[in-house]
């Protein structure tokens, strides 16, 4: 068999496959993509976001006594009491197969870029990879966060076996792009180690392999031992867990997240526009460090809503403090 | 009225959305999902349209996107339901002898033959010889270097022959 032979036979073997026009599946997409950028995401995902929700509330949960060495809290497939994904209704088919992963991306605060989570269903046979895949793609369901990794990076595996945390990375990733800064590139390595960590339930450094062998540098970071989380300070000082982005909730909803506030306060608004629907505050478990918060909005009319919450009064009543995070919710009969 | 980026989505759409959704069965071996990856591509293809600009830019994204896109639904799929996915296949052309079958039963025999491949080898055959890119326009795709780009291709005819040999 030559090479011409190799070509025959891959062109014929697709030869009869005329897909469905998807032209306007894409131009829907897209239009709904600069409307609310990425909920169209969560669109096909259906009941599996529903998962996302009832887990991220136990996430929190299970983040009542944090510690910042402990790393992040989150459901991983063998955490004892683990979220049941078997708590949503869906098909039998896939229900068995699929666990829930912490993501983390990228975001904009006051203070500059920051690492925010979300939490994400996949495959419990490879929670590993497909979360630090999700990570280097930037596919959040929330249009604020992003990946910070260049395009062209992709997630060959990432696993935890005996004792080790590992991601191997393929594309141009050892050296840091001309155009994105040393702070960045800290950033992006940091994404991989909270996410798998946060798998792992295990605050263990990170081993970075490239196509397969250990990478001196990624993103000329030095990776030559393994890397560990840095502070929380590199976490978003606010985040909303749940609801997540473009979630639909009921007239009266639970809103829960983790903040680290001055005097543990956290403020809320529920607004349409500009115009603020209600508000409120609450405080975090505990004072000057990242801990839960939950809150409930009752009564609320049906129709979409932005809620924020942030951790200091503006005194005008229209900006927000320092450090917030947006969610856009339906709220339903 | 359209954008220009609209415009361009369209003409892309037009010139390439059937041979990258081939690309794609060539890689997923399912038409549903190689459906999915190929629009999964133009959408993310439109979302960073201020960054392409260009249409060959943006041809070399949608192919590096579908190449990443087909690589993560195989993760998802999960290795036990693509088996099952390709003996289906070859369930429903099982023999029959008009030459009909015997042609569909070909095209899954070399389906089947590269989800057998490592995915390094049947991202680069799939470049190489369905879509005729040029080694360095791979090794730039994949972010591999050319030298492992000739490695994969030469290993992949070699695995990909073997295995229809087989047959």
């Amino acid at each position: 068999m030559n090479e011409d032979d190799v070509r025959t036979l891959l062109d014929d073997a697709v030869s009869d496959v005329e897909p469905r026009p998807g032209l306007d599946a894409i131009r829907e997409r897209t239009a709904r993509a600069d409307r609310s950028r990425s909920t169209w995401l969560w669109a096909g995902l259906g009941a599996a976001a529903a998962v996302v929700v009832v887990v991220g509330a136990v996430a929190v949960l299970g983040d009542s006594s944090p510690s910042p060495s402990a790393g992040p809290a989150a459901v991983g497939p063998s955490s004892p009491g683990a979220p049941a994904t078997t708590t949503t209704g869906r098909p039998s088919a896939a229900a068995g197969a699929t666990t829930v992963v912490p993501v983390y991306y990228v975001g904009a605060t006051r203070q500059g870029q920051r690492l925010f989570r979300e939490f994400h269903p996949a495959p419990a046979g490879d929670p590993f990879s497909v979360a630090a895949d999700d990570a280097v793609r930037g596919n959040a369901a929330d249009p604020d966060y992003r990946s910070a990794w260049p395009a062209g990076t992709t997630l060959n595996h990432a696993q935890l076996s005996e004792g080790v945390l590992s991601v191997d990375l393929g594309g141009p990733v050892r050296d840091r792009p001309a155009t994105m800064d040393a702070a960045t590139a800290r950033l992006a390595l940091q994404q991989l180690v909270r996410t798998v960590q946060g798998v792992a339930q295990q605050s263990v450094p990170v081993t970075f392999l490239v196509d397969g062998s250990p990478a001196s540098t990624v993103l000329g970071v030095d990776t030559r031992q393994p890397v560990a989380a840095t502070g929380d300070d590199q976490l978003a000082q606010v985040q909303i867990d749940d609801p997540v982005d473009g979630a639909t909730v009921g007239k009266t909803f639970t809103v829960r997240g983790r903040a680290a506030g001055f005097e543990a306060n956290v403020q809320w608004e529920l607004k349409q526009g500009d115009t603020i629907v209600k508000r409120g505050f609450t405080t975090a478990q505990e004072c000057c460090t990242l801990a839960p918060y939950e809150f409930k909005v009752e009564g609320v009319q049906p129709g979409d809503y932005t809620l924020v919450v942030h951790d200091e009064d503006a005194s005008d009543g229209e900006g927000t403090g320092p450090s917030q995070d947006t969610k856009r919710v339906t709220v339903t009969e | 009225m359209a954008s220009r980026g609209d415009e361009t989505l369209e003409d892309l759409y037009a010139a390439h959305f059937r041979g990258l959704v081939r690309l794609a069965m060539l890689l997923v071996a399912d038409v549903g999902t190689a459906e999915e990856v190929v629009q999964d591509a133009f959408v993310a293809m439109h979302r960073r349209w201020s960054r392409l600009r260009e249409p060959d830019k943006a041809l070399a994204y949608l192919r590096q996107s579908v190449v990443n896109g087909a690589r993560s639904s195989l993760r998802r799929r999960g290795v036990r339901e693509r088996h099952a996915a390709l003996v289906r296949v070859e369930e429903g052309v099982l023999p029959g002898a008009d030459e009909h079958a015997l042609v569909a039963e070909r095209r899954a025999a070399v389906l089947d033959a590269m989800q057998s491949l490592s995915a390094r080898q049947r991202e680069v055959l799939a470049l190489r010889y369905y879509l005729d890119l040029s080694e360095a326009e791979i090794a730039r795709t994949l972010g591999i270097s050319q030298g492992a780009v000739k490695s994969h291709a030469s290993r992949g005819v070699a695995a990909l022959r073997e295995r229809m040999e087989d047959l």
